[in-house]
């Protein structure tokens, strides 16, 4: 008999509940179907199977009525296309009689008061059931501020920021790495007074763009101020050589971001009178990155209507420096 | 009517939730706490769901490790955790005999990498394959991180302990 596996056997806490678990699928259940508060209410991104289902429904509503709105398109353009040989008067009463379109988009009272059918009047207005629009970022934020004081933001409602030793007495250091619920980096703020930034280009510049861009509130604080520090999404696009979409969504120095539609690298970095500050998913963007990226702008674009991004931009923006 | 992914969903909750429940609840040691933690767990594995490749057990296993780290994070909240642990452990202990809170005692001396492969073999009963693929690493390496363990723990187990002898001998 294996002793230690005994001991460490016979000290197993399920000992102490001999009630067993749950059934899965009873809990399953009440899961969907209860009212429970978990910690991952409100995260946009999950669809429970009747929501999955509703969308679907949804989606197929559109499409049909997509398809039916075509169809009347289709009749109402037909005919539009032949009124003018067979009600020659009719497009007359709008003062065009040589545009059966300008008819359409420019219906005059007497039109409706013409004799035979107005164009104007048969256009049917379909009232199409859009997208599911998207759910904002729940606004259950929690303020998160260092030990030290001097950082300060809105924590996104189930993620944690944790702040990691960093520095030196001469060169203090404040560096806090924030995680989403499952435990994934999402951004990294660092603020040094030591240090710089370095590096080369690792190949031929690619096309360079800012999907996104908003003005930070704490722009106003002293740390600042004469500086031009934004919000932005940016993105390196390497997809027409094979390669990634590399993005950064954090603080950008708009002053030194690259000045043409094209780049080999730039820093998610901005110069303050209390050092140097990060505060993105990565500090650096180059061409030749190997991480995890887009493979097309598209995707990319879309990335920005997820809860995920909606919770960095609310974060990011609302950090505060104190010195 | 479900579709093939809510249907294999579904029967992959009532499959394994158990097991995942089981697994939170020995390292959280509250029953509201696993259940929310649990239900986390198939969370992320609906919102990861690829109809190719459901998840594995040992696959839920490991988000279930990371869902307990987050809601365990810092040190010091791990630190009251494994004492916590420790005292429902003795609390609950027969008169006379019971090694469990020694057992806690000593686990809560180990190295978290030791500890942790003792419960994933013993209290989760995982073979070393699936420690490997929990933990990251080849199934030899999982060999051997066991065997050093199994030599922690018999070093740090209490001579005080009835069972200290059985376990130097074994």
């Amino acid at each position: 008999m294996d002793s230690i596996k005994s001991l460490v056997t016979g000290a197993d806490p399920l000992n102490d509940f001999p009630a067993g678990p749950p059934d899965g699928e009873t809990e399953l259940t009440g899961m969907l179907t209860g009212i429970r508060t978990f910690s991952d209410t409100g995260n946009a991104k999950v669809v429970n199977l009747d929501g999955a289902r509703k969308r679907r429904r949804a989606i197929a509503a559109g499409l049909l009525a997509m398809t039916a709105a075509a169809v009347t398109a289709g009749i109402v353009v037909a005919g539009n296309l032949r009124l003018p040989e067979a009600t020659p008067a009719g497009p007359a009463v709008s003062g065009s009689p040589s545009s059966p379109a300008s008819t359409q988009e420019v219906p005059t009272p007497a039109s409706s008061t013409a004799a035979g059918p107005s164009p104007a009047q048969t256009l049917p207005v379909p009232t199409l059931p859009g997208p599911p629009p998207v759910v904002p970022a729940a606004p259950q934020a929690t303020a998160f501020t260092s030990g030290d004081g001097k950082v300060s933001f809105k924590l996104p409602a189930g993620w944690t920021a944790v702040e990691e030793p960093a520095g030196t007495p001469s060169y203090p250091s404040s560096v806090v790495r924030v995680y989403n619920e499952t435990g994934e980096t999402m951004s990294t703020l660092q603020l040094s007074q030591g240090g710089g930034l370095g590096g080369a280009c690792s190949g031929p510049p690619a096309p360079f763009s800012v999907l996104d861009r908003a003005a930070v509130p704490s722009a106003t604080q002293p740390w600042a101020q004469g500086r031009s520090v934004e919000f932005g999404y940016a993105i390196i696009d390497e997809t027409a050589r094979g390669g990634k979409i590399h993005t950064v969504v954090g603080l950008l120095d708009a002053g030194s971001l690259p000045k043409g539609d094209t780049a080999c690298m730039f820093y998610a970095a901005v110069s303050t009178s209390m050092g140097m500050l990060s505060f993105a998913d990565a500090v650096q963007v180059s061409v030749g990155g190997t991480g995890p990226g887009f493979d097309s702008v598209a995707e990319a674009r879309a990335y920005m209507q997820t809860a995920e991004y909606q919770n960095l931009k609310a974060m990011i923006t609302s950090l505060e420096l104190n010195n | 009517m479900l579709t093939e992914c809510e249907a294999a969903f579904v029967a992959l909750h009532k499959d394994a939730y158990p097991r995942v429940y089981n697994f939170v609840l020995r390292r959280v040691n509250d029953e509201e706490l696993a259940q929310e933690l649990a239900a986390d767990v198939f969370r992320v594995a609906w919102e990861k769901w690829e109809p190719d490749s459901p998840p594995s057990l040992v696959w839920l296993l490991s988000v279930a490790r990371n869902v307990i780290g987050n809601a365990y994070r810092g040190r010091e909240r791990q630190r009251q955790l494994n004492a916590k642990l420790a005292e429902a452990s003795r609390l609950n202990a027969a008169p006379g005999g019971d090694a469990s809170p020694h057992v806690h005692e000593t686990l809560d001396t180990l190295r978290p990498k030791d500890r942790d492969i003792l419960q994933l073999a013993y209290w989760d009963e995982l073979s070393l394959s699936e420690i490997a693929a929990i933990l990251g690493c080849t199934d030899a390496a999982a060999k051997v991180r066991l065997h050093r363990a199994r030599e922690a723990f018999r070093r740090a187990m209490p001579a005080a302990s009835p069972q200290y002898a059985q376990a130097k001998e074994a």
